[in-house]
């Protein structure tokens, strides 16, 4: 798991950049251990295509020590006429998406992600996380 | 009685298609259709419309009915056709913009719903432009022996317009989604760390409210423009004869213009629409043999005319009229088309009438289109 050194530094923000023909919708979650099933604090989701800037986590509250995850789900409302255009279509969204976090002593920082795109429901989820220290 | 012989054989091949059975030789010597490259020597029963949706890359073929059909078509006739947007990066792309609205915000500023008041009328020219390459033989009236043709087109919509009630349409369902994504019950299976991505996909996609929402904003989105232009051009080089002592030549140049007036018809059905076309063609034709030198020369003609088609769900039916205003003598085409959607990618066409040249009698063509899939039942191996 990847770490970004935050220390008492406040606030720490978000940032979420994607070029795609889908609608993306970002959601964002603080959790107090990596084990825990139930986020303390979360962001209002946000299309971030639409709402570009730096998001402030947890109101602008120090958030040392904390298990950050952030989440992007899009839907494509384009009848592909086939499985590789929409391959193609989940290129863009691979090249081009970036969650940014910032705000910490090291200043910004891209967040590895994973995705997982689905033919059949034209649908596409991306994940990353990372230990706020 | 030939109409409903040919249309016995359009019937049988949906039904073959959409049986378990591997289609491959009730399909093969199906005739396919409506890409630049093909539409330029006369052997598709439609003119250009650009598809709302074609393949990133395509392959076609075409075959007469009968392998000594009076038109001459030979047996390798394909084309593959490609769309090149997909294949570059589309810079600051997002839903609103792949779907022509505009926003007077400032780049960088967050945008709301309402921000978005313009429609850009050029927004599918570079988003549906295709190119295609075909290979094609046959003897058009001109040899006796079928020759060899090598071909290239290009088309896209140039101009489109929705309504203002399309538009609002489009905005109004994009709210109701992004509020939906909101609620507290999808939060939840974010929310969630102990679910797999694709768990999460799952959980999603299969919320009833989600269901309901995605089939109606897709429907919405589905309607054609109010008015569309299309253009394409097209040119076919000859491959010269050296039986014949004809070398390489000018084959036909052509430029295309349609225009289409859709009529929203949901009486009918869902997707259901009337269309009206207007047609324009300018063709500049190198087919035509000078009886007394034997040699090939080259023709000019202005096709113009009209189309009415109703389109159902899966199912369209046209009547095409165009008249060619050539140097020599004016021609006429009058022909019916029908067109069946399987699936996304499989589309079966078929038509019949009299054509530009037959001098009276009727042609006959059945197609098949498909996307380039390494699963697709069907195969272009004219061995198997």
């Amino acid at each position: 798991m990847e770490s970004y050194k935050v220390g008492d530094n406040a606030p720490i923000k978000l940032k979420v950049a994607i070029e795609t023909e889908a609608i993306p919708m970002t959601y964002a979650f603080l959790y107090h251990s990596i084990n825990d099933q139930t986020p303390y604090s979360y962001m209002t989701p946000f299309d971030p295509t639409q709402k570009t800037g730096w998001k402030q986590l947890d109101n602008g509250n120090t958030v040392n020590g904390k298990f950050f995850r952030v989440l992007t789900f899009l839907r494509f409302f384009i009848d592909f006429p086939d499985e590789k255009t929409f391959n193609l279509a989940i290129k863009q969204v691979e090249d081009t998406y970036e969650t940014s976090i910032n705000g910490g002593d090291d200043g910004p920082y891209t967040i590895p992600f994973k995705i997982e795109a689905v033919y059949a429901t034209k649908t596409c989820v991306l994940e990353g996380a990372i230990k706020l220290t | 009685m030939k109409y409903l012989k040919y249309l016995g054989v359009l019937l049988t091949s949906i039904l073959v298609a959409q049986s378990d059975t591997n289609p491959t030789a009730g399909l093969k010597n199906l005739a396919s259709p409506n890409s630049p490259a093909f539409v330029l020597m006369d052997i598709a029963p439609s003119n250009i419309i650009v598809p709302d949706n074609i393949q990133a890359f395509s392959i076609q073929t075409i075959s007469a009915f009968s392998g000594n059909s009076k038109d001459g078509l030979g047996n390798n006739n394909y084309a593959v056709e490609f769309q090149p947007y997909w294949y570059v990066k589309r810079e600051k792309m997002n839903f609103f913009k792949y779907n022509n609205l505009i926003s007077d915000k400032p780049e960088g500023e967050n945008v709301s719903i309402n921000d978005y008041t313009r429609y850009n009328v050029f927004g599918d020219a570079w988003k549906k432009a295709s190119v295609s390459f075909a290979l094609m033989d046959g003897t058009f009236n001109v040899f006796e022996v079928p020759q060899s043709y090598v071909s290239v087109g290009a088309r896209t919509r140039l101009l489109s317009v929705k309504t203002r009630n399309q538009i609002d349409e489009i905005k109004s369902q994009y709210t109701s989604y992004e509020q939906f994504m909101s609620s507290p019950e999808v939060i939840a299976i974010f929310a969630n760390p102990s679910l797999s991505l694709s768990e999460i996909n799952t959980a999603i996609t299969s919320l009833e409210g989600y269901q309901a929402i995605v089939q109606n904003f897709e429907q919405s989105l589905r309607r054609k423009p109010f008015f569309a232009l299309d253009v394409a051009v097209a040119y076919s080089h000859f491959m010269g004869d050296k039986s014949q002592d004809m070398n390489d030549a000018f084959g036909r140049l052509g430029f295309w213009a349609t225009g289409d007036l859709a009529f929203y018809t949901p009486t009918i059905g869902k997707q259901s629409h009337v269309h009206v076309y207007g047609v324009f063609r300018y063709l500049r034709d190198g087919l035509n043999l000078d009886p007394d030198p034997g040699d090939l020369r080259i023709e000019n003609a202005t096709d113009y005319g009209a189309k009415i088609a109703l389109e159902l769900d899966k199912l369209s039916f046209g009547y095409e009229y165009i008249t060619r205003d050539s140097e020599n003598n004016n021609e006429e085409r009058s022909i019916g088309s029908i067109r069946y959607k399987i699936s996304e990618a499989f589309t079966i066409n078929g038509g019949f009438g009299k054509n530009f040249r037959s001098e009276g009698s009727t042609v006959a063509l059945f197609g098949i289109q498909w996307g380039l899939d390494f699963d697709s039942s069907v195969v272009l191996d004219p061995n198997k």
